[in-house]
């Protein structure tokens, strides 16, 4: 019945000669049960592959029967692809055992640093926009792609501080490492909103920039303003990319955009890592997506009505 | 010199003591970790309101990371003692 249904809505989304574009959710504990009563409703769910290196057997299994039941893709966050130093060999090793076992349909990890000089910096931290930073991305992009047996997709990430020592901005920076690698862009639309209010860009001038054919997939989410402790009243605020809070209404709208440019099909996945609202609220932020996608492709459809 | 600058930044990002040397004289500091005259320069003109922050969000993580891997080893001695299925 479940197979039936999703197939039918496959079908009512695709208009002859097109292609069928995808919803879905990360994969959380705390959503599991919501995620396996709604599959009708989810078209695609995405794990975070950190969480299943040390899992039990049995964990692993689970989630490869997962992915037998529904699209999944594998999320990495602990790899640190975008550096001037090699990707750790015993970290891809566990990505490519756990892709092994559950089969996802594709892998993806973002463009961050997370250690360095022997320092885990314990979150993802966008690297300095150098060339060597570039050169480095590529060559552990290609080092990926030779040991998982797939490219990742390659996620631009959110920052709360310019990066450092940069000597390009973000778009020329992404679309190098992308143009270069040949990887697929896993485009976070919260991380972009973020990082064009927190340092005043256009993020539509970023999106003009890239290759959107790279799209492989979409991540949205929410976050909130914050800040820095005794400069609250200097408005100096920025946004905190924490996935705790429903998807603001400026990442619909850069939805809308990419969906309006890109040429292939688009896999958006709603990011949610706590303050978990009812099942309800999150797949209307599914279907709040469902609507952004199908404006922008109608806008494609009709040139006419196209912003760039 | 790029990873010598990350770890630099990495540094900076974790250690609460090392920020505030470096915000005191941020061309020493960069000079002394063997940076080059150019890195010292962009590091100069760092943003100073964004590294609080992030050193803080960075800091949240590692907690919360710190809290995630007591509660999956809990699970496993659970699993190990028979205590889960």
């Amino acid at each position: 019945m479940r197979r039936r249904v999703r197939r039918v809505r496959g079908l009512t989304m695709t208009r002859p000669g097109t292609f069928r574009d995808r919803v879905g959710l990360g994969w959380r504990r705390e959503l599991a049960a919501g995620i396996l009563t709604h599959l009708d409703r989810i078209d695609v769910v995405e794990v975070i592959a950190d969480d299943y290196f040390d899992a039990l057997a049995a964990e692993v299994r689970a989630l490869a029967t997962l992915a037998v039941q529904v699209p999944l893709l594998l999320h990495g966050v602990g790899l640190g692809l975008a550096s001037a130093a090699p990707v750790d060999e015993a970290r891809l090793r566990r990505m490519a055992r756990l892709c092994a076992a559950v089969h996802p349909e594709r892998w993806s990890e973002h463009l961050a640093f997370v250690r360095a000089g022997g320092v885990e910096i314990g979150h993802l931290a966008a690297p300095p926009r150098t060339p060597e930073t570039i050169e480095g991305a590529v060559r552990n992009v290609a080092r990926a792609r030779a040991v998982v047996g797939a490219p990742p997709l390659c996620e631009n990430v959110a920052t709360l501080i310019d990066p450092p020592g940069s000597t390009c901005d973000e778009a020329t920076w992404l679309a190098a490492i992308l143009e270069q690698s040949g990887a697929p862009l896993l485009l976070d639309l919260h991380n972009l909103h973020a990082n064009a209010r927190n340092f005043g860009y256009d993020p539509l001038a970023v999106i003009a920039r890239l290759d959107l054919a790279r799209v492989g997939a979409i991540h949205i989410a929410g976050g909130r303003l914050i800040a820095a402790p005794g400069r609250e009243s200097e408005g100096d605020m920025r946004i905190l990319d924490d996935h705790l809070h429903d998807v603001p209404d400026p990442v619909y709208e850069l939805l809308t955009e990419v969906a309006a440019r890109a040429p292939g099909p688009l896999t958006v996945i709603l990011e949610r890592d706590g303050r978990y609202p009812p099942m309800a609220e999150l797949l209307a932020q599914l279907d709040a997506a469902r609507g952004a996608i199908e404006r922008g492709r109608h806008r494609q459809a009709d040139p006419q009505g196209r912003r760039f | 010199m790029a990873p010598t600058l990350e770890g630099f930044l990495a540094c900076l990002y974790t250690d609460a003591a090392a920020r505030a040397r470096f915000l005191e004289d941020p061309r020493g500091e960069a000079a002394r970790a063997g940076l080059s005259d150019a890195e010292q320069e962009r590091l100069a003109q760092l943003d100073v309101t964004g590294l609080g922050l992030a050193a803080e969000s960075f800091a949240r993580k590692r907690a919360a990371q710190e809290r995630h891997r007591a509660h999956r080893r809990r699970g496993f001695f659970d699993w190990l003692l028979g205590r889960r299925r």
